[in-house]
């Protein structure tokens, strides 16, 4: 369509009060960068300054393209215009575990050709499942977790998930593998130790000190910290503050303070 | 008399950003926003402090990528007609201005002198290259210049791979050396993120100290007696640093903290928006898009106002409101001192108030007018001095060991804001891109028998490797803002990698498409692909 078209469509288009996903899916289709939390208006206002730019170019004669191009495009090597996409796999046996605070745990698995053909070719009634081992302070065999969580979950549609799991401080590793007819639990993967962040004071009554100049290490009882310390309880980043980080994305609110809560740590 | 000491960081870090192939490049400019609103503001500072005889002292992490980019000539060339139009816009607005508002009037004036002084200073005092500026107040003792890892990967993540945190590290210290010319004695690590272990490798390569936030201290596997307020030592003898929650909350808390001053400068209102198109089109992104300029003229006015009430910015009541702020920062640690003083028994606290450089500047415009006086109201307070981290490691004498606690400074003190659904997807891939660099590396252990074309190759798909790692890529994935971008740029370092790691496999070297990797990903010249045998 022409540029003239295209305002006057677009125009007429955004009079009959499309609603919020049919506005975004517009935006989109134009190539307009439309943020996931954006608001009705905000996507409205993204309309309105395209248009405004459409216009802006119609009058000024130099440009003769009837979509917004980037004037560098001529200098894109052909290379990089591509939609790039990454592998699905890599066909390598994989089961990762990370630690995402001291709550959860992220895990991620890729699957062998093998592994592949053996969770395709289950015995009917087999389920596949994730086993979760709570392994501090000991070498694992396989049979002597302290805890072991078992969770259902079809390892052939997904990638990857988070765990809730009790212990900060602790040493998990975890199976993949799958639950025969008879409730046998099958191991095919095996993870690395991952380790939960610690989130309180250690119990430990000793404390070490170096003496640098005379080069020596000292242990003595400790009497506890000196400060009484006021820790902040932690909120989650994606409840509370939801809004601020809506507010300092969309302009309205500042980008320091929007920084500030990203890199609050714990203490703030 | 004992005094208590201020240890001052400011984490200067910008991922590496060039783009060769385009004339405009619109996330290019980060780095000009920070020269002109952070960098040079802080050089000055320096200048007018020493040349007033005030003793300051600060601590500086200047990361690999932002050296790099401050040391590439064509960014400076770019940043140079950059400035130069702005200051074409600023006369301009001037004249404009006459008729506008009286306060708009006199900001338009300012901007004008203002780039122009900082031009001057880009170009004909330091050639381009203000690192020289940094580096001169480094030789001349004012500053502690520290080096972070190679490309502020989320080191972490990397656990299960050794060789992928001493490629980190080893390219982090080989950056240093190669703009400074001497050994870094400190690091800080990307996004403060430590987890215990990481200290053997920091030992490894003769770094004496890092910084962890405060709860890497409490929830140390011993409780340090001093708190966040004296450095400990890890068993790998590596002194740690932990930020002070306090000052951190005082500063920059989003709540309470000074940029949130009713007559400090507003962030989002730029003339590169509110000016007619007509006008602007000159001065903005070519393709039209409409940018910051840099020319601000409205103040904060009230947290709840909307952007178009606020009202007109004045710099001298702003100044006035820093300078306020300097001393009431000062008044808060000298009583944090006293009292610290009192429960150390006469040992001397060490508070560490570590932020983001860009903090002072290019977020909170007036924030280096506040550090400026800060550092002047600190260098004759009695009770309170600056010192640097490394002046705090040599005169320890007595340090407790510890080992701390896994922490970042990430919201909420963990690793969610690298790991979240809306980045998780990343992981696989740059895990995988390590497992591939170790392996074609060990095909090719020695550098000097490699065929040449090999040769590049490798060391080009490390560079894809480190570039695909920085953590800004996660970061700005969470916070939805230029989202696009950082996802392209994942995504654009993982596809190349696997492209040269074909052609290694293969050995047929597409020699055109080496090259345009070697030209648009041109961090680290002197990289050694054989940092990733030392598993």
């Amino acid at each position: 369509m022409s540029k003239k078209n295209e305002v006057t469509q677009l125009k007429d288009w955004l009079n009959t009060n499309p609603t919020i996903q049919e506005l975004k899916k517009m935006a989109k289709d134009l190539g307009l960068r439309v943020k996931r939390m954006m608001k009705k208006r905000e996507v409205i206002k993204l309309f309105e300054q395209y248009i405004e730019e459409l216009e802006n170019r119609e009058k000024s004669p130099s440009s003769s393209s009837s979509q917004i191009k980037p004037s560098y495009e001529k200098e894109i090597k052909p290379l990089e215009r591509k939609e790039i996409t990454l592998p699905e796999t890599y066909g390598k046996d994989k089961l990762i575990l990370m630690p995402v605070n001291p709550n959860w745990i992220h895990i991620y698995w890729d699957f062998s050709i093998r592994t592949q053909k053996i969770l395709s070719d289950l015995p009917y009634g087999s389920r596949t499942a994730l086993r979760i081992y709570d392994v501090t302070y000991i070498r694992f065999d396989g049979n002597n977790a302290h805890r072991t969580f078992e969770l259902i979950v079809d390892v052939r549609k997904t990638k990857n998930y988070y765990f809730n799991v009790p212990m900060p401080d602790a040493n998990y590793l975890a199976e993949l593998g799958y639950i025969t007819k008879d409730r046998r639990f099958v191991p095919l993967l095996r993870s690395n130790v991952c380790k939960t962040p610690a989130n309180s004071p250690s119990p430990s009554s000793r404390e070490r000190w170096l003496d640098i100049r005379k080069k020596r290490k000292i242990v003595t009882p400790s009497q506890g910290p000196v400060i009484k310390e006021i820790e902040h309880v932690a909120g989650s980043m994606f409840g509370i503050n939801r809004e601020i980080i809506h507010q300092a994305v969309s302009g309205e609110g500042m980008l320091w303070q929007l920084i500030s809560i990203l890199r609050s740590g714990r203490g703030i | 008399m004992p005094k208590g000491n201020i240890v001052f960081v400011l984490h200067a870090h910008l991922p590496y950003i060039h783009h060769p192939e385009y004339n405009y490049f619109l996330e290019e400019h980060w780095l000009f926003e920070a020269i002109t609103e952070t960098y040079i503001p802080l050089l000055r500072m320096f200048r007018k402090l020493e040349s007033e005889g005030k003793k300051f002292r600060l601590t500086m992490s200047i990361t690999p990528p932002l050296m790099e980019m401050l040391a590439n000539k064509e960014l400076q060339n770019k940043y140079v007609e950059h400035m130069e139009l702005m200051i074409d816009l600023a006369r301009k607005e001037i004249e404009r201005t006459k008729s506008e508002h009286p306060l708009k009037h006199k900001m338009a004036k300012f901007y004008y002198e203002d780039f122009q002084k900082i031009l001057y200073i880009f170009k004909d005092i330091y050639q381009n290259n203000i690192l020289n500026g940094f580096k001169e107040y480094l030789d001349k003792n004012y500053l502690d210049i520290i080096t972070c890892n190679a490309t502020h990967g989320f080191l972490p993540f990397m656990e299960q791979y050794p060789q992928a945190i001493r490629a980190q590290i080893e390219q982090g210290i080989k950056t240093y050396e190669k703009h400074i010319g001497r050994k870094p004695r400190g690091i800080w690590l990307a996004e403060c993120a430590y987890f215990p272990g990481l200290d053997k490798y920091l030992a490894e390569y003769g770094i004496e100290y890092f910084f962890v936030d405060s709860h890497g201290l409490w929830y140390a596997d011993e409780r340090p007696r001093y708190g966040v307020y004296r450095p400990v030592i890890t068993p790998s003898n590596v002194f740690v640093f932990a930020r002070d929650p306090k000052s951190s909350e005082q500063v920059w808390s989003s709540q309470i903290g000074y940029p949130g001053d009713s007559r400090y400068r507003e962030f989002y209102r730029d003339i590169g928006f509110d000016r007619e198109f007509d006008y602007i089109k000159p001065y903005i992104d070519p393709i039209g898009t409409r940018t910051n300029t840099g020319i601000k003229y409205h103040r904060i006015t009230g947290k709840d106002v909307p952007l178009n009430m606020k009202d007109y910015y004045d710099i001298d009541a702003a100044k006035t409101a820093a300078r306020e702020h300097a001393r009431d920062f000062l008044r808060k640690k000298e009583s944090q001192v006293s009292r610290l003083m009192k429960l150390f028994e006469g040992l001397e606290p060490v508070i560490v108030a570590p932020f983001d450089a860009e903090l002072f500047g290019h977020w909170w415009y007036e924030g280096p007018v506040f550090l400026e006086e800060f550092m002047r109201y600190v260098s004759e307070s009695s009770k309170v001095r600056a010192l640097k981290a490394c002046d705090v490691v040599d005169i320890t004498e007595k340090v407790q060991i510890v080992t701390p606690a896994a922490s970042t400074w990430g919201a909420n003190g963990y690793n969610e804001v690298w790991l979240n659904g809306s980045n998780d997807w990343i992981y696989p891939h740059l895990h995988e891109l390590v497992e591939k660099m170790t392996e074609v590396a060990k095909i090719y252990p020695v550098p000097e028998n490699t065929n040449p074309k090999i040769r590049r190759t490798l060391c080009q798909m490390a560079r894809e490797l480190l570039l695909a790692q920085s953590s800004d890529w996660a970061f700005i994935m969470t916070t939805q803002t230029s989202v696009d971008y950082a996802v392209n740029r994942t995504k654009t370092h993982v596809k190349r990698f696997l492209d040269l790691y074909d052609m290694v496999k293969s050995g047929k070297i597409d020699m055109g498409r080496l090259s345009h990797y070697e030209w648009v990903d041109d961090i680290f010249p002197e990289i050694d692909y054989t940092m990733y045998l030392k598993t």
